[in-house]
């Protein structure tokens, strides 16, 4: 054997390397964790476009304020025409004034159905929608194969569509983290039994996977047990995911739910404040418990669609359009609103209903990992085919 | 309910499709699905969970876990099997250890 033969079977075999990844630090500094907020979240009522007249007349009981530091319900100004909900004084705007946080205004998807379904599905897939689909096949999935040493990992119940499709990915419901109950010599039995069948990677992943979070867990609880608030909900999720992103894994998805607000939604408290303060506080948590690994790191926040811009009867709002996308990280150039803007009036709408789409959240995201991976084009359309990534410089 | 929550973990269900349960097998393989999977076939082998509580509220729970190492299995169910499930089978310590790997083995993951 040549050395030249051993390295091209070496290179042909890389790829095929599923369940022997190794559980060394990943190569790459970067990080990326991307942020589903399923159900469409109202983004024109968290990050609200204060300088339009036409939001107010709209909205007349959901609405926001205008910005005044005398009044605690009062929007914080992002820029002449944008200001933050504010549930998130403590946690994204501060974040948003050290440069850490932005937000890119009338972003999303070509999906025009409204249906969260379709929309979410559209999203995850990546694909172009007037073309025939793989609907098994999701965009990360394919940025994990464009990429070496990456350490992919979804931390929900099932594995989402957006990771389907390519090597098996481990997926880990981190707010369930439970003492396993299959002990060690029967994971053993269990794994000689898949030896050479199919699912072998899945298995020795999950198993792999399983111990490793739940170390991390563990570790985690025995020093919050010294502190005397212990955070629920998303918040305590992404403190974990911080960990395992900072120590393990580099590349992550997380979804949240419980956006769909077409009742009672509320404005400057209720509801959606409610969820907006846990998200933020989650958030927030993340870039904490990321420690200095969060200078490396990129967090993308995004939603199916938007909802409808003008309140309902039940003062709620519905399926819309556009959104707002939020990207954070320790080393952007935040304190800012990224991307196309149109002013916020009726003669701008989509459909006379909805925020517009004017920023593609494929176009968008091929310019980011452009910028963090280094991407060519031609491995860029492998992620998103016949899509012109974007660079919206703010990495 | 306790069943419905256990299949919910190992399947998908954060945002069920008004169609229902997807039949593709992508939807219930994830590493982490499968890891559940193994930890359903201890609840049911080992008849810790609960699982067969009747209903009602004064109900006793049945204490025993099934008898699936029966007469049945040798006799026939045996011969189905791989060589390394009943490799695995056969290093089992217990009855509750058996019904778990029995469940947990490659012949029960597909309809």
């Amino acid at each position: 054997m040549k050395r030249r033969d051993f390295l091209k079977g070496l290179g042909a075999a890389t790829p095929l390397m599923i369940a022997g990844r190794l559980y060394a630090a990943p190569l790459t500094q970067t990080r990326l964790l991307v942020v589903f907020l399923r159900g469409a979240y109202d983004a024109a009522n968290v990050i609200v476009p204060v300088s339009s007249e036409f939001y107010y007349q709209s909205q007349p009981t959901l609405a926001i304020a205008r910005p005044n530091s005398a009044d605690p319900n009062a929007a914080l100004t992002l820029d002449r025409d944008w200001a933050l909900h504010p549930s998130l004084k403590e946690s994204i705007y501060p974040l948003y004034r050290r440069g850490q946080a932005a937000f890119v205004p009338f972003a999303g998807n070509d999906d025009v159905s409204r249906s969260h379904f379709e929309t979410q599905d559209t999203m995850e897939l990546g694909q172009s929608i007037n073309k025939s689909r793989d609907y098994q096949s999701g965009f990360m999935s394919w940025l994990v194969a464009q990429l070496t040493a990456v350490d992919p990992i979804a931390f929900t119940d099932q594995l989402p569509l957006i990771f389907r499709g390519g090597s098996p990915i481990p997926n880990m419901g981190i707010n369930s983290v439970a003492k396993p109950g299959v002990d060690d010599r029967q994971a053993k039995l269990i794994q000689s039994m898949y030896v050479g069948t199919e699912l072998a990677p899945q298995v020795a992943e999950g198993f792999a996977v399983r111990d490793e979070v739940y170390k991390a867990v563990t570790a985690e609880m025995q020093q919050a047990n010294r502190n005397a608030i212990s955070p629920k909900g998303f918040e305590l999720a992404a403190r974990r995911i911080g960990g395992l992103m900072n120590s393990r894994f580099n590349i992550g998805f997380v979804d949240v739910g419980g956006w769909d607000t077409h009742v009672n939604e509320g404005g400057a408290t209720g509801y959606l404040a409610g969820r907006v303060s846990e998200l933020g506080r989650g958030l927030a948590g993340f870039a904490e418990a990321v420690g200095p690994a969060w200078k490396d790191t990129i967090v993308v926040v995004i939603s199916e669609f938007g909802r409808t811009f003008r309140e309902n009867g039940d003062r709620g709002t519905d399926h819309g359009h556009g959104s707002v996308y939020w990207l954070m990280g320790g080393g952007i150039k935040g304190n800012r609103l990224l991307g196309e803007q149109v002013k916020v009036a009726q003669s701008t709408l989509f459909q006379n209903r909805d925020y517009p789409v004017l920023n593609e959240y494929r176009a968008m995201l091929g310019g980011i990992f452009r910028r963090i991976y280094g991407l060519q084009p031609d491995r860029l359309q492998k992620v998103f085919p016949d899509v012109q990534p974007r660079d919206l410089g703010v990495v | 309910m306790k069943v419905r929550h256990t299949i919910s973990l190992s399947g998908p269900e954060v945002w069920l499709p008004p169609d229902g349960y997807p039949l593709g097998e992508a939807s219930w393989i994830g590493p982490g699905q499968m890891s559940m999977r193994f930890e359903i076939a201890r609840a049911i082998g080992s008849g810790s969970a609960g699982l067969f509580k009747p209903d009602g509220p004064d109900s006793v729970d049945h204490p025993a876990f099934p008898q699936l190492a029966n007469a049945l299995y040798f006799t026939s169910e045996r011969q189905m099997l791989s060589t390394s499930t009943r490799q695995a089978l056969d290093q089992a310590i217990s009855l509750q250890d058996w019904n778990t790997l029995f469940l947990a083995s490659p012949e029960f993951m597909r309809r």
